[in-house]
């Protein structure tokens, strides 16, 4: 199998996921982001969101702090140092991966 | 959700211009400083008043920035997070800092090397003009915002119009502050505006 291929078959399928690699690359730009945000740009509904942001929890990729912002609950999203490698890992792979492909 | 992924730098980037706030506060630090100059080209020669801007601008400027970071993430708490959510952005690391210093420095030193001499001074607002018309055109592009072309034009505009109507100096930076702080009021007003109708508070998710 030619490499630029074999990149598809070994990428991080955490990351991969379209909703997933939406949520990182917009953590990626930010310190954080809370909820509320992540659902008006991501589109996604409040169940589908939770279950992403869990799996990428789940992976270390994605940090959720619960507080108070006043008296009013906030929940803030983060990409922790392993989700920014992560990250980048994947743009350099799919780069890699569409370069190596036939015109 | 491809397009949402080409584009998610762009956004968050934006974000921050979404609701017309920190617009609303560049005019109205461009607007001080604009009747700043104008309180000196109105003064009569020897008065007071004259020496006023000297005192005023690094106040307006150095205080207009300390307020504006405190009362513009206070009032997005109140207006803005509730409506569209919270972010906080990554602070500009020390290698963007001095990049952005050193670029000041050479854009200052330029137009100080191209402005010398008395006759080369009344370019200085058409030199200003063109220097804001440049800094609002790279904005606009680079967060995406067709507004800020339009606030580029109108510096270049109230510079090239100072320069040929023969204002004079002081009055022609005058002329160029109050009109692109008035243009960026305006166009945070109007921002906010539609901010406000196209959005409302959500319950914290």
């Amino acid at each position: 199998m030619e490499d630029g291929l074999r990149e598809i078959v070994n990428t991080d399928r955490v990351i991969h996921e379209p909703a997933r690699l939406l949520i990182a690359a917009i953590l990626y730009e930010l310190e954080g982001a809370d909820f509320l945000y992540l659902l008006r740009e991501t589109g996604l509904t409040k169940g589908n969101l939770s279950s992403h942001l869990a799996r990428l929890e789940e992976a270390g990729y994605v940090k959720i702090d619960k507080s108070f912002r006043g008296k009013v609950p906030q929940t803030v999203c983060s990409l922790t140092e392993s989700g920014r490698t992560a990250f980048r890992d994947y743009r350099k792979r799919l780069q890699r991966t569409v370069d190596s492909l036939p015109e | 959700m491809d397009s949402r992924i080409e584009n998610a730098g762009r956004r968050t980037r934006r974000y921050w211009y979404d609701d017309g706030l920190g617009e609303m506060a560049k005019g109205a630090i461009f607007l001080l400083m604009g009747l700043a100059f104008l309180l000196q080209a109105e003064a009569p020669q020897g008065a007071l008043p004259r020496l006023f801007p000297a005192i005023a601008l690094p106040v307006i400027v150095f205080g207009g920035i300390l307020l504006a970071r405190w009362l513009i993430p206070a009032v997005k708490a109140r207006l803005t997070y509730p409506r569209t959510g919270y972010v906080a952005y990554q602070p500009a690391t020390t290698g963007r800092k001095l990049a952005i210093a050193a670029l000041g420095l050479a854009v200052a030193t330029l137009i100080a090397i191209l402005v010398r001499g008395p006759e080369a001074r009344t370019l200085i607002p058409v030199v200003e003009g063109l220097f804001f018309g440049a800094l609002f055109f790279f904005l606009g592009h680079w967060l995406g915002l067709v507004r800020f072309y339009a606030v580029a034009i109108v510096s270049v505009l109230v510079g090239a119009i100072s320069y040929l109507g023969g204002l004079g100096l002081d009055r022609s930076l005058a002329a160029i502050f109050i009109v692109v702080g008035a243009s960026l009021i305006l166009s945070g007003a109007l921002t906010l505006r539609s901010y406000l109708h196209h959005t409302r508070s959500s319950p914290q998710v």
